[in-house]
């Protein structure tokens, strides 16, 4: 089943027959992923849904190039992505993790942690911030201090200040509650629909990707069993749980 | 001076009285320490009077060649010890410890004995051997310390590290801080020792040199460069080896090798 947004949106990101990658949460080995094939067009937001243990994280951590399939080839922007800089890899296509890690020190000193000589003054620090939601005020607070939900949106302020131009989310609302829940999927949803951010967003919350709209892979046991819309995904996710 | 009172055999036989003693307290308290507590007395007997007949033959013989084979020898000892007090040493660790130990000891140890003592010939197993020894034994336990701590953080801050390479830092950069960290954990315990040296008891060496008839303001200035050349030691050692181990965490790519730490 084959689904474009528009003919002439170009294809950012192609996986083909992809397999290997790393298990994160059990005990780490190889081949995961079973021949995994899909694509992503520029401005697109895809998630990735299945049971846990389907190899979700596992692919998602292959498309920053954090682990490197065993068997074929993921193209971005039409080349394959073993021959750019890893560094600059992780700049254009921005991974941000389950747990949100905040570092000692202020919201602005967590936005400014990235590599690379910075640019201190305020403006796209505030900006950042306020396309996640937040209002200047934030700059000067204890990150760590942060509610779970804040944290989350200071870390996706902090991959948006590097300029991507694709996001990757892991569970970017599993440990939130309903209105947090709520909060992050509208500000992911305007990251895709305002900014026209490409965005690859793994859940297992039906109520996240009814929010998010657009395709949905199904995974489960390292294989893509289905590419749905995502009105369509509710009861698909629930045969497979 | 009074000549030194050497330790009668029968003598030494009395002070197993003591261990006797450790022996009847750990059966009547239930301690169950009489089988570690006979081995660890018959090693500690037996691998000492080794080490001494082999150091009266040492030094009668007097040449630089067995002084080197047991430099070496006591390097190789000294790293398999390392490593086996890791827990999941990584792949390659001997050679590292072998390399870090071996250059972080020879800088120490030639400096010590060349430039501040200035050993005449430079070689006499007398100054060279224990010297060599506590150098070693001082840095290997510092190696093990770095890299036992470098992989608990690593262990405990993994999410992180992947923060930091998912913005796009470099492996090295993304580790920098746990690397920090555990070169602070393997330096602290010497820190410790020079701030509290003297205060509550001798150290061994200026114990043994002062019991064997040294006076004690020698006997203080050799232990002032045992300190010195331990810090120095321990510093290179723990450094060099971890330098060499944290590669083996990181793929060329900046990935981690999630394999190694779980």
């Amino acid at each position: 089943m084959e689904m474009t947004t528009g003919a002439e949106a170009e294809l950012i990101l192609v996986c083909r027959k992809v397999s290997g990658g790393y298990s994160v949460d059990a005990q780490p080995h190889r081949e995961v992923l079973k021949s995994i094939s899909f694509q992503v067009h520029a401005g697109e937001c895809l998630s990735i849904a299945g049971p846990s243990g389907s190899g979700k994280s596992a692919l998602l951590r292959l498309l920053n190039r954090f682990d490197d399939p065993a068997q074929g080839e993921i193209c971005f922007r039409g080349k394959p992505l073993q021959r750019f800089d890893p560094l600059e890899i992780r700049r254009r296509i921005a991974l941000v993790l389950q747990n949100p890690v905040m570092f000692h020190g202020t919201v602005r000193e967590n936005l400014l942690r990235r590599p690379g000589r910075q640019d201190l003054s305020e403006p796209p620090l505030v900006q950042a911030l306020e396309e996640v939601g937040l209002d200047r005020s934030f700059l000067d607070r204890i990150a760590t201090e942060l509610s779970g939900g804040e944290k989350q949106r200071i870390s996706i302020a902090r991959s948006l200040l590097g300029g991507p131009e694709i996001l990757l989310l892991d569970e970017p609302t599993s440990a939130l509650d309903p209105r947090s829940l709520r909060l992050v999927a509208d500000l992911i949803t305007q990251l895709n629909r305002v900014r026209g951010l490409t965005l690859i967003v793994v859940t297992h919350q039906v109520d996240l990707i009814h929010r998010l709209g657009g395709r949905v892979l199904v995974l489960d046991r390292g294989q893509v069993v289905r590419e749905v819309r995502a009105e369509q995904a509710g009861s698909l996710l629930e045969e497979h749980e | 001076m009074k000549p030194i009172i050497d330790v009668e055999t029968l003598h030494l036989v009395l002070a197993l009285l003591l261990v006797l003693a450790v022996l009847a307290i750990s059966y009547r308290e239930r301690l169950g320490l009489e089988r570690d507590l006979i081995i660890a007395t018959a090693r500690t007997f037996l691998q000492l009077f080794v080490v001494g007949y082999f150091l009266v033959y040492l030094f009668a013989w007097d040449r630089w060649e067995l002084v080197l084979l047991t430099l070496t020898l006591m390097l190789a000892a000294a790293s398999w010890i390392a490593v086996g007090r890791l827990k999941r040493p990584v792949p390659g660790a001997r050679w590292m410890a072998v390399v870090s130990l071996a250059v972080g000891s020879a800088i120490t140890l030639t400096f010590v004995t060349y430039v501040v003592i200035g050993v005449e010939p430079w070689y006499d197993p007398r100054y060279v051997i224990p010297i060599g020894g506590m150098i070693l034994g001082n840095a290997m336990t510092g190696a093990a310390l770095a890299g036992e701590r470098f992989q608990s953080e690593l262990r405990s801050r993994v999410e992180e590290v992947e923060t930091l390479l998912a913005l796009g830092f470099s492996g090295l950069e993304a580790v920098q801080d746990l690397y920090r960290s555990a070169i602070r954990a393997a330096m602290i315990p010497t820190i410790n020792a020079m701030l509290a040296v003297g205060i509550v008891q001798l150290p061994g060496m200026m114990t043994g040199q002062i019991l064997s008839g040294t006076s004690p303001l020698i006997a203080v200035k050799y232990q002032v460069v045992v300190m010195l050349m331990i810090t120095c030691a321990v510093a290179l050692s723990s450094i060099l080896f971890l330098r060499l181990a944290v590669r083996q965490y990181l793929t060329p790519a900046h990935q981690l090798r999630r394999q190694l730490i779980l």
